[in-house]
């Protein structure tokens, strides 16, 4: 009996102690802010004061004509922005890691470095470099297409209704594609040798080696970009506010959740601010959000362990 | 003849991966580039590569106009100043996560890394309300605090992977030979962990100095970084093209140094350590 009470652990106070200052000062500033902003969804302003009422806000957001109309461009917008990030993000990333993979090349440091050196930029710098480029005046975009001969392709990307989403797509791609290049090249470095030599012994080469075997074997590092993509893009605000402004331009046609919550909560030049209504949005992110990573860690992740060793 | 085939594919292999990094790297290059440039000279059509009239009169001008030093002193000390406050904050924590884990470990991180699921601009106005009551718009100290907070999770998370690597049998040794817990951390423990709260501190410090949201929004002049005078310049929209570039290639050369040493740190930390 005594001896047990010796080797009893005793009340470990200084990890307490150790752990207090990050989860308290993080809950207290960033995850009841969270909670604020959730709560906030749940009232309404009206002339007596602030009432309850319940999910009304939604059904607002979601439904009326006022709220809907800008609320659905966004949501669409914001999705085509994730579509156009899946569909080349990813397939130039696995080209990049293929190529810096490859044995036979020289200054492997340089080429890994150029790329992903946008990455570390802010995206103040990022918006300003871009329209330093395609600035249909006195961009150099419209020269270094006629150098190859492809003058004719060149539009004021920023400025059309028709391009200027598809195009900051295009810039965020550019600026983040360091990542997913770096996640595939890992992913294609931890590949065992014998898998390969097996794949050699029968007869299984070049472009086929890579299509089934290293693809199949690089598709948890895919699933991950995919996650982190999904999050960056409907969490995304800088990138539009800082090259077309919290209207979003043209004619609304870059806005996104973000920029909409944005204008929604601090109203703009025909609106007044609307914290009710912004806090609805806010929610209906923070939502969307966590369905898409549910999904990812329920579904997709769990299938995606068989392949791994 | 076999040799000549392969020296020949090496060097077309190397020609493509250069032409590629070449292309992804020529925004930032004709940034800097054009910083060197007259304003004149920066719009010309056809545009110049390189021979031009190489100037330093940007870099003057934009630091004589609008006092560009007291905007990166202010990077500087909200950078260094959240960075050594999360760190300070961080390593603890994650100590007590590696070496002490409980059941409750893991719910404790996510319960961190959840707010990273959170649209900043959702947090933005209680936080704003916040600083009103307290004083704290447009100042440093807000804003060390606030882009403190937004990368702890990262800080704890990175600190925790780097601590999960490092041996409990060596800490259990030193307390075999009885050395105190505050012995323990700071002889043992501190100098193995010294190579991973360097690469956390390095991202910490990008991260902050990159910063746009947070800084655009809570500060005006005072306490304005790097960030807020890129973008306040970029207004006047067409005019100034050579003098933002060279605001924007001063604002950029510090990460550029301190990225390029750390690529595979920066990798782990914006992935949340899926890449070691």
């Amino acid at each position: 009996m005594a001896q047990q009470a010796i080797l009893k652990k005793p009340v470990r106070w200084h990890i307490a102690v150790f752990l207090a200052p990050a989860v308290l000062v993080y809950t207290a500033i960033m995850i009841i802010p969270l909670f604020g902003t959730l709560q906030l969804s749940l009232f309404r302003e009206v002339e007596a004061g602030t009432i309850y009422v319940g999910l009304q806000n939604f059904r607002e957001l979601l439904t009326d004509p006022h709220w809907s109309q800008s609320f659905w461009n966004a949501l669409w917008n914001n999705t085509w922005f994730f579509i156009i990030h899946m569909l080349v993000q990813n397939p130039i990333g696995i080209l990049l890691a293929a190529i810096l993979s490859n044995p036979k090349l020289r200054m492997r440091a340089f080429y890994r470095t150029a790329i992903f050196v946008p990455t570390i930029l802010s995206f103040v710098i990022v918006g300003f470099v871009w329209k330093l480029i395609l600035s249909p005046i006195w961009g150099v975009a419209p020269n270094l297409l006629d150098l190859v001969g492809l003058k004719f392709l060149f539009a004021p990307w920023l400025g059309k209704e028709e391009y200027a989403l598809t195009t900051l797509a295009l810039v965020s791609v550019w600026q983040f594609v360091g990542i997913p290049m770096m996640l595939i090249y890992a992913a294609l470095l931890s590949i065992p040798d014998e898998i390969l030599e097996a794949a050699e012994c029968d007869g299984v080469t070049g472009m086929a080696q890579f299509w089934k075997i290293k693809l199949p074997l690089v598709l948890p590092a895919i699933g991950i970009i995919s996650i982190l993509t999904f999050v960056g893009n409907f969490n995304a605000f800088d990138l539009i506010y800082s090259a077309q402004g919290a209207l979003a331009g043209p004619n609304f046609s870059t806005d996104i959740l973000g920029t909409f919550l944005y204008r929604t909560f601090f109203g703009f030049q025909l609106q007044l601010g609307d914290t009710h209504m912004g806090a609805t949005i806010a929610s209906m992110m923070f939502f969307i959000i966590l369905t898409g990573v549910s999904l990812y860690l329920f579904v997709i992740q769990r299938r995606m362990q068989r392949y791994q060793f | 003849m076999a040799r000549a085939v392969t020296t020949q594919r090496k060097t077309i292999n190397t020609t493509v991966a250069w032409g590629i990094g070449l292309l992804i790297f020529f925004p930032i290059l004709w940034t800097i580039l054009t910083s060197f440039k007259t304003e004149a000279q920066a719009i010309n059509d056809p545009p110049l590569f390189l021979f031009f009239d190489w100037t330093l009169e940007n870099y003057t001008v934009v630091q004589e106009r609008s006092d560009y030093m007291r905007f990166l002193w202010n990077s500087v000390i909200i950078a260094g100043g959240s960075t050594l406050l999360g760190i300070i904050i961080a390593v603890p924590a994650a100590w007590s996560m590696a070496f002490v884990p409980s059941r409750r470990t893991k719910d404790i991180l996510l319960w961190m890394l959840s707010t990273k699921m959170l649209p900043a601009v959702g947090v933005l106005y209680p936080i704003y309300l916040m600083f009103i009551q307290l004083g704290l718009l447009d100042t440093r100290i807000g804003l060390t605090l606030v882009l403190m907070l937004i990368n702890l999770p990262i800080i704890v998370w990175m600190l925790y992977t780097y601590f999960k690597e490092i041996p409990g049998e060596i800490l259990e040794a030193a307390r075999m030979d009885g050395a105190t817990l505050r012995e323990e951390i700071l002889y043992v423990l501190t100098p193995m962990a010294v190579p991973g709260i360097a690469s956390t501190v390095l991202l910490n410090i990008i991260l902050a100095w990159n910063e746009a949201f947070w800084t655009l929004n809570l500060t005006a002049a005072k306490a304005a970084p790097l960030t807020a005078f890129i973008a306040s310049y970029s207004s006047p929209e067409g005019l100034f093209y050579a003098k933002l570039s060279a605001a924007s290639t001063m604002a950029i050369a510090p990460i550029l140094i301190m990225g390029w040493f750390s690529q595979k740190q920066l990798v782990r930390g914006l992935t949340f350590g899926a890449v070691k």
